[in-house]
C-alpha cells in the first residue's frame, strides 16, 4: 500500500492516491494515516485509487470507519478512479452507495 | 470421480492471507476458471480466512483444502485455536457481515460451519462456468 498524500487549504480537501493492495495486513496502518489525516486538517477526502489492485474487507472497513469521523464534522469521502473489478466489490458491499464514487478513467 | 486434493497449513496471521489467496488462484488455474472468476475465487479465500481470523482470540493455524473436480472447485477453511465467545466486537461483526456480502456473490455455494457462536469453518464452491 502507497499512499500518496496533499492537502488542498483552499478546499479544505485532502488529496489521497492509493497505489497496491490494501489487505488484512497492512489495513490497521492504513487506518492510521487516515486517522492521523484527519486529525491534521478536518477536511473533505478525494481518495484516487487508479493504482489500487485489491482491496479486502478490513481495508473497506477502514473506510467506513474514516467517513464516519468526517461526517461528524459534515465532510465527505469522495472515491476515484475505481479499477472495474474493485468497483464490483464496492456494489457487492452495498458501499457504492455510502460513498460518493466518481467515474474515473478506469472505467471508461 | 474423485477429486484430487490440495491442502495447505498457514499461520493464522494476517501475513500469510497472500500466500493462501495466490495458491488458491494456482488451483483455479488449473480447473479452467477463466481471470474473472479466478479473481472472485481469491477474494472469497482471503474474506473466508478473515472472518475465521477475526473470531480466534489467539489466532493458531489455519487448514485450507482445495478439491477438484473437473469442472468445480471446492475450498474448505478452517481454523484452530482459542475461539471469542460472547465478545465479539460491533466492529468484528459489521466486518463479519461484508465478508459474507462478498462470499455470498464470488461463490456459487458458501456453508458456515458455527460452533458456539462462532464460525469456525467455511465451505464453498464454484462452478466453472457459471
Amino acid at each position: 500500500m502507497v499512499l500518496g498524500e496533499r492537502f488542498d487549504a483552499t478546499t479544505k480537501t485532502w488529496y489521497i492516491s492509493l497505489d497496491g493492495e490494501i489487505d488484512i495486513y497492512n489495513a490497521p496502518e492504513f487506518k492510521e494515516r487516515l486517522h492521523q489525516l484527519i486529525q491534521r486538517h478536518s477536511g473533505n477526502f478525494v481518495l484516487d485509487c487508479g493504482g489500487l489492485n485489491y482491496i479486502d474487507s478490513t481495508g473497506l472497513g477502514v473506510l467506513i470507519s474514516a467517513l464516519r469521523r468526517v461526517k461528524e464534522y459534515d465532510g465527505e469521502i469522495k472515491i476515484q478512479n475505481l479499477k472495474p473489478y474493485i468497483r464490483k466489490i464496492f456494489v457487492i458491499t452495498g458501499l457504492d452507495k455510502i460513498f460518493t464514487i466518481e467515474v474515473g478513467n478506469n472505467e471508461q | 470421480m474423485n477429486s484430487d486434493l490440495i491442502t495447505l497449513s498457514v499461520p493464522a496471521k494476517p501475513e500469510y492471507v497472500m500466500i493462501t489467496r495466490l495458491t488458491s488462484a494456482a488451483v483455479a488455474t488449473r480447473i479452467g476458471f477463466d481471470v474473472d472468476q479466478i479473481e472472485d475465487i481469491k477474494m472469497a479465500v482471503a474474506e473466508a480466512i478473515i472472518m475465521i481470523i477475526n473470531q480466534l482470540t489467539s489466532p493458531d493455524k489455519l487448514l485450507v483444502s482445495f478439491s477438484l473436480e473437473p469442472k468445480v472447485i471446492g475450498i474448505r477453511i478452517m481454523g484452530e485455536g482459542n475461539w471469542k465467545s460472547n465478545d465479539i466486537s460491533t466492529h468484528d461483526l459489521d466486518q463479519a457481515q461484508l465478508g459474507k456480502y462478498i462470499l455470498g456473490s464470488m461463490m456459487d455455494k458458501v456453508e458456515y460451519k458455527i460452533d458456539n457462536g462462532t464460525i469456525q469453518a467455511i465451505l464453498m464452491h464454484k462452478n466453472l462456468g457459471v
